[in-house]
């Protein structure tokens, strides 16, 4: 949760690089990088600004690709320890799964260090993440001082949510509702609430249908960037205007957000979740001690600091 | 074995007799609209009629190409991975400078991935004699793979001209539209006047007879998948153009929705049997599903729920109605002749009306 977490392991990372100036060459250290799904491109970000990290560090990285797949994963996993490597960076594709692939690394003495996505069990020295309530309390933020400008007594919007039952829908959802409420906002702002998959297609065709019906919505928010970006095209098309939020600060939301299409979203640090898996490892590797879960905060986009993010955005999403 | 136009007619009061099979689906189609017309009056609006019209188009061209396949008892899995790829590359076109060249390959990229991709499919199934299903779930994994590889992030910057084909509109009607009308009267002339047609359904109400009746089974078939991507080509066309976005995870379960689109249409998955009109109907019921649905506030478990039952009883409903009438005719009631049920030989080929 605190910025000040982060700012520690970097600076116990500078330490240590300058602490042991032979580290890079006496030893050359292996990472193994195992990845939930490299075709989302979050997922393809967390990669660039891993291998960043790689090559910062010195050390060599084996990279695998879990495709969603846990038995895949799994052997991935065994087959990066099998070629001999002093630390796992584990992304886990799923919550129960993926701990068979921990257990392995623990089996055979490797230490683990998770990053973004964490797995139920097995024993690991940090995870490297975000917690996704924080950023559904984002958005709420977001809606709270839209709130306060509408001068409404109730704001009425659409909330398209992700894929029913999934882990980062429900804790998007549970941070914005609770948020709300105990901002005492939970009665005066009302949702109309579908699913569209985190689809880019889906998103838009909900808003389509949506809109069709009722165009005099307050606002519309999105648990993630793709489905708000669809929602935009529908908006655009219907020659709307309306206040619309999602969350991942993709690029492509960013330059929308500086073109004043969207009104927000919520910032999800690639850079410290990928590039903070590498530096983990080669800290504990390091015998560094590490704290349990190195939060990474969300940060909410506006057009008003847009530009502190595009930047961190160019370097880790890939052209 | 052809289909009703393709049908010569010693039927009583000159009229189809599959009534009750053929236009039931037209009937459950009715049903739902005015269900949902007394349940939402924004739902019988004219705008809206519209857009339920623009949701299925791109399900919808997909869903022709699909009948195809479908009626030479295969099918095209892959629909919704090449489908990406051919949006990813039109996209890079459609994103640079607007040139002539540029503009002309923003459009024809596509069209010209998917006659590759379906004609891919084709060989490999004709050629190598392969079984559909296997080999368009192979390349399924593949395109996608491989337009994944190619490009991870979307490409989103694309210049205002692309956005004619999926937004502009036509004679007051969305472009999608006019596309789907094009290519869904285009897919009926060539099954129901053309010998190519009555060679579709010959290949698959039996294979082995209409190969003895001379018939380039092999042929048909490799001609019926690049049929499949090029109406894939066209749909990546319409999709990227209507999203404004190229997407290498675009497309994920096409292929199960213009499935779906078919066999509720009574598509038959032995082969022989398909009508481009009634495909048309069964993806307009899950158009009609989908926004009725959301306009209504249903949540989306409960409405894929109703989309399963719906498939499932479309189906049997069409089978109990067939067998019905399959009785009636052993009985000797109507002399039916050329039904599309696939039960036939090859009756008048080259027969070429």
């Amino acid at each position: 949760m605190k910025a000040s977490h982060i700012a520690t392991l970097l600076a116990a990372g500078v330490v240590a690089a300058i602490a042991a100036p032979g580290a890079r060459a006496d030893d050359k250290l292996t990472i193994g990088v195992s990845y939930q799904n490299l075709a989302f491109p979050y997922v393809a970000a967390l990669q660039k600004a891993a291998q960043n990290a790689c090559k910062a560090l010195g050390v060599t990285c084996i990279e695998a690709d879990a495709v969603n797949d846990t038995n895949k994963e799994l052997n991935n996993v065994e087959s990066m320890l099998t070629k001999g490597i002093n630390c796992l960076a584990f992304e886990a594709a799923s919550l129960e799964a993926s701990v068979a692939s921990i257990n392995a690394a623990n089996k055979k003495g490797v230490p683990v260090v998770q990053f973004n996505g964490k797995a139920g069990g097995g024993d690991y020295v940090s995870f490297v993440g975000s917690a996704q309530t924080d950023s559904g309390a984002k958005l709420g933020q977001f809606l709270e001082g839209l709130y306060k400008k509408a001068g409404k007594p109730k704001l009425r919007g659409i909330y398209l949510r992700g894929v029913a039952g999934q882990v980062t829908d429900i804790a998007r959802n549970d941070g914005l509702k609770s948020y709300l409420n105990s901002a005492g906002l939970g009665d005066k702002i009302e949702f109309v609430e579908q699913y569209a998959d985190y689809d880019r297609g889906k998103g838009q065709a909900v808003a389509e249908s949506l809109l069709t019906k009722d165009k005099s919505y307050d606002f519309i928010v999105a648990n993630n960037d793709d489905m708000i970006l669809g929602a935009l095209q529908t908006v655009n098309q219907f020659g709307l205007k309306i206040p619309m939020a999602g969350v991942d600060g993709l690029p492509e939301a960013l330059a929308a957000i500086k073109k004043g299409q969207l009104a927000a979203t919520v910032f999800q640090d690639p850079e410290g979740q990928g590039g903070g898996g590498v530096w983990g490892c080669y800290l504990a590797i390091k015998g560094v001690k590490l704290p349990k879960d190195l939060l990474i905060p969300f940060t909410l986009v506006t057009p008003d600091n847009v530009d502190n993010f595009v930047a961190i955005a160019d370097r880790v999403y890939v052209k | 074995m052809s289909n009703e136009a393709a049908a010569n007619g010693s039927r009583p009061f000159g009229v189809s007799i599959p009534a009750l099979r053929d236009y039931g689906i037209y009937f459950a189609l009715l049903v739902l609209i005015a269900f949902f017309s007394i349940s939402v009056p924004e739902f019988r609006t004219w705008d809206n009629a519209i857009l339920i019209l623009l949701q299925v188009s791109v399900i919808g061209v997909i869903a022709v190409g699909m009948t195809f396949t479908i009626i030479t008892a295969g099918i095209d899995l892959s629909v919704g991975s090449l489908l990406a790829l051919a949006g990813i590359l039109s996209g890079q076109f459609a994103q640079k400078d607007p040139t002539l060249l540029n503009m002309i390959l923003a459009f024809a990229v596509p069209i010209g991935v998917g006659l590759i991709g379906g004609a891919l499919n084709g060989a490999i199934i004709a050629g190598a004699g392969v079984n559909p299903l296997i080999v368009t779930l192979g390349t399924l994994t593949a395109y996608r793979g491989l337009v994944v590889w190619y490009r991870v992030n979307p490409i989103y910057d694309l210049q205002p001209y692309y956005r004619i084909v999926g937004q502009g509109t036509g004679f007051g009607l969305p472009i999608p539209v006019l596309i789907l009308a094009l290519v869904a009267v285009a897919a009926w002339i060539v099954l129901s006047f053309t010998r190519f047609g009555r060679y579709v359904y010959a290949v698959g109400g039996n294979r082995e007879a209409a190969r003895a009746a001379g018939i380039n089974v092999e042929f048909v078939i490799f001609r019926v998948y690049v049929i499949s991507g090029l109406c894939v080509g066209v749909a990546a066309l319409m999709f990227t153009s209507r999203l404004m976005a190229a997407q290498a995870i675009s497309g994920q379960g096409f292929e199960l929705q213009a499935i779906a689109a078919a066999v509720v249409g009574g598509a038959s998955l032995f082969g022989g049997r398909g009508k481009i009109s009634n495909t048309i109907v069964g993806a307009l019921i899950m158009g009609v599903l989908f926004n009725g649905f959301v306009m209504l506030d249903v949540s989306q478990p409960i409405q894929q729920m109703a989309v399963g039952i719906i498939i499932i009883v479309s189906v049997w409903l069409d089978g109990v109605l067939r067998n019905r009438r399959r009785k009636r005719r052993l009985r000797g009631r109507w002399a039916l002749k050329g039904d599309g049920t696939g039960a036939s030989s090859v009756p008048e080929l080259g027969a070429g009306k």
